[in-house]
C-alpha cells in the first residue's frame, strides 16, 4: 500500500460506513456480543483450567513402604522418589504420625483409635506431590517400579475425571467459538457487500480510469477491518470491566474458586481477540470483495 | 501507429455477431468518428481500445502493445493513457466539479501538488472557471460532459475517447462540446468519438469510419459525400 493514499483510503472507508451507518451499526453490535461470548468462554475455560490443575495437582500419591525394608534403605526410597519424572515434593510420613494425623481427621474425633485397634495397623509411608494434575499418573507409575514400594494409591479417578472434563470443556469452547466466528465473519461480509455495492458507481468509474486493484480494494479491507477491531475493542472494554467486577465481589465470597487474577497471564488472551476481530474483519471483506466486486 | 485494428472479431453469442473481420489504423493525433446505428459495433471497438473485451480473432495494438497478450494486471497502466469521455457522463453526485477531477487523479496516484496544479489547468480548458465548487445535479447537461472531458484530460491521455458525448445533449449544446473536442485534438490529443449523429459528422471535416453490422463499409479521409 502506498503511503500517501492511507489518508483517502481511511475517508473512503468512513464515508462508506456513515452512509451505511445502520447496518454497520447493526454489524458492530452484533460482533461486539459475539466476541464477548468468545471471551467469556476463553475466560471460563482459562478459569476452569486453572481451578482443575489446583484439584488435580493437589492430589497425593500415598506410597506405602515395605515394612521388610531397613532404615538405610527407606532413607534411600526418599532420595529415588525425587528422581521419579514428574515428581515435585516428597514427605516422609512415620506409621505414627499417620495414626496422629487419622486421629486428629474431624469425623474420628471423640474415638480413641489406639485404644481401639489396641496397635498401630498403619505402615510407614511417603506423601509424593506430583508436578501437575497430567503428571500423577506418571509419577505413580515411575514410584510402583521402586524397591521397597509396598503399594501406591492416588485419586486415579478423580485424576481421570477431572482431565476428561477439562477436555471436554475446551472442545466445547472451540466450538462455540468456531460458530461464533463463523457468524461474525458472515456478517461483516454481508456489510462488505452493501458497501460495495452503494459504492458501485465509483467502483465502476475507478476501474475504467485505470485505478489499480489495490486502490479499489483498500477502502473495502480497512472497513471491514475497522468493523472487526472496533467490535473486539468494545468485547474487550466489557469484559474486562464485567470480571473486575467479578474479581472484587465473587472472589470474597466463594473463595475455594481461584480466579485468575493475574493480568499477565491474561494478556496474551486479549491481544488475541484483538487480532481475532481483524482477522473477522479481513475474512469477511475477501469473501464479499471476491464475490461481489470483479477487478 | 497510435491504433491498429486488424482483422479483429468478435461474437458476444453464437448468432450476434459484434464486429467482423475490423481492420482500422490510427495514427497520433487524428480526429477520428465511428460512426453507425446501434449495434453496429462501435461500443465493442472503444470496450477492446480499454481492455473491457478482448477479441476472439485478430490482433489489437495500442501504443505498439498487444492489448490480446497483455496480462490483466498490466490493464490499469493502459487505461491511465486513454481518457473516455462517456454519454452519462458518469460524476459523482457527491463531490464537486473540483472533487470529481481531483478523484480521477487521486486515484491513478498523482501526488496532491500536482493535482492542485494541473486541475485549475483543465476546468480552465473546458471553459468552466468559477464553477469549481458546484455539485453535478446543479449543472446544465453541457455543463456536466464538460467536467467529464475535463476529467478524461486531466491525467493527459494519449488518446480521449468519447463514447456518444453528445447523445443526452440538445443539438446547440452538442455543437459546443464538439468544439471543444477540435480544440482537445487541435492542442495535440488523439480523439475517437463514437456517434451516431450524422448531423454533427457531416460539418465536420474530419475522417469518418462507419460501421454496419461489425463491419466497416467505408473510412472517408474529410467525412465527404455523407
Amino acid at each position: 500500500m502506498n503511503m500517501k493514499n492511507i489518508g483517502f483510503f481511511f475517508k473512503e472507508a468512513f464515508i462508506s460506513m456513515k452512509r451505511n451507518r445502520l447496518l454497520a451499526f447493526a454489524t458492530l453490535s452484533t460482533v461486539t456480543i459475539c466476541l464477548c461470548i468468545v471471551g467469556a468462554a476463553m475466560l471460563l475455560t482459562l478459569n476452569m483450567e486453572a481451578f482443575m490443575h489446583k484439584l488435580g495437582s493437589d492430589q497425593e500419591i500415598k506410597v506405602y513402604i515395605n515394612a521388610t525394608i531397613t532404615e538405610d534403605e527407606v532413607s534411600a526410597l526418599g532420595a529415588e522418589l525425587r528422581e521419579v519424572t514428574g515428581v515435585e515434593k516428597v514427605t516422609y510420613v512415620s506409621k505414627e504420625q499417620g495414626l496422629r494425623e487419622l486421629q486428629e481427621d474431624s469425623r474420628l474425633k471423640g474415638y480413641d483409635l489406639t485404644g481401639i485397634l489396641g496397635s498401630n495397623p498403619l505402615p510407614d509411608s511417603f506423601r509424593v506431590k506430583a508436578e501437575s494434575v497430567e503428571m500423577v499418573e506418571t509419577a505413580a507409575q515411575g514410584i510402583e517400579a521402586l524397591y521397597g514400594v509396598d503399594d501406591v494409591t492416588y485419586g486415579e479417578n478423580i485424576v481421570q475425571k477431572l482431565a476428561e472434563l477439562t477436555d471436554n470443556l475446551r472442545l466445547g469452547s472451540i466450538i462455540i467459538i468456531a460458530l461464533l466466528a463463523f457468524g461474525s465473519i458472515f456478517l461483516i461480509a454481508t456489510t462488505i457487500r452493501l458497501s460495495i455495492f452503494s459504492r458501485r458507481k465509483e467502483v465502476t468509474l475507478m476501474r475504467l480510469i485505470g485505478a489499480g486493484n489495490w486502490f479499489i480494494r483498500w477502502p473495502f479491507f480497512i472497513e471491514g477491518i475497522l468493523l472487526g477491531l472496533l467490535g473486539s475493542i468494545i468485547a474487550l472494554g466489557l469484559l474486562g470491566a464485567a470480571y473486575n467486577a467479578l474479581l472484587s465481589n465473587v472472589q470474597i465470597a466463594i473463595s475455594f474458586i481461584p480466579l485468575i487474577s493475574d493480568f499477565g497471564v491474561l494478556r496474551p488472551y486479549a491481544l488475541a481477540l484483538l487480532g481475532g476481530g481483524a482477522l473477522l474483519g479481513v475474512s469477511g471483506t475477501w469473501i464479499s470483495l471476491n464475490r461481489f466486486l470483479k477487478v | 501507429m497510435l491504433v491498429q485494428f486488424y482483422n479483429v472479431s468478435k461474437n458476444y453469442s453464437s448468432n450476434i455477431v459484434a464486429l467482423n473481420n475490423v481492420s482500422l489504423k490510427i495514427d497520433r493525433g487524428e480526429f477520428v468518428f465511428l460512426m453507425g446505428a446501434s449495434g453496429a459495433g462501435k461500443s465493442t471497438m472503444i470496450r477492446m481500445l480499454i481492455r473491457e473485451v478482448l477479441p476472439d480473432e485478430g490482433q489489437l495494438f495500442v501504443n505498439d502493445r498487444s492489448l490480446v497478450r497483455m496480462r490483466k494486471r498490466d490493464v490499469p497502466a493502459l487505461r491511465r493513457n486513454i481518457g473516455i469521455v462517456f454519454q452519462d457522463f458518469k460524476l459523482l453526485d457527491n463531490k464537486t466539479v473540483y472533487e470529481n477531477i481531483a478523484f480521477a487523479m487521486k486515484v491513478v496516484g498523482a501526488s496532491s501538488a500536482h493535482i492542485r496544479r494541473r486541475v485549475p489547468e483543465v476546468i480552465n480548458l473546458v471553459g468552466l472557471q468559477g464553477r469549481e465548487g458546484a455539485l453535478p445535479d446543479q449543472l446544465s447537461g453541457g455543463e456536466q460532459q464538460r467536467v467529464g472531458i475535463a476529467r478524461a484530460l486531466a491525467n493527459q491521455p494519449l488518446i480521449l475517447i468519447a463514447d456518444e458525448p453528445t447523445g443526452n445533449l440538445d443539438l446547440d449544446t452538442a455543437s459546443d462540446i464538439m468544439e471543444l473536442l477540435y480544440q482537445i485534438n487541435y492542442l495535440g490529443t488523439t480523439v475517437i468519438m463514437a456517434t451516431h449523429a450524422r448531423e454533427l459528422v457531416r460539418n465536420a471535416f474530419r475522417r469518418v469510419v462507419m460501421l454496419e453490422n461489425g463491419m466497416i463499409v467505408a473510412d472517408l479521409p474529410n467525412g465527404e459525400s455523407l
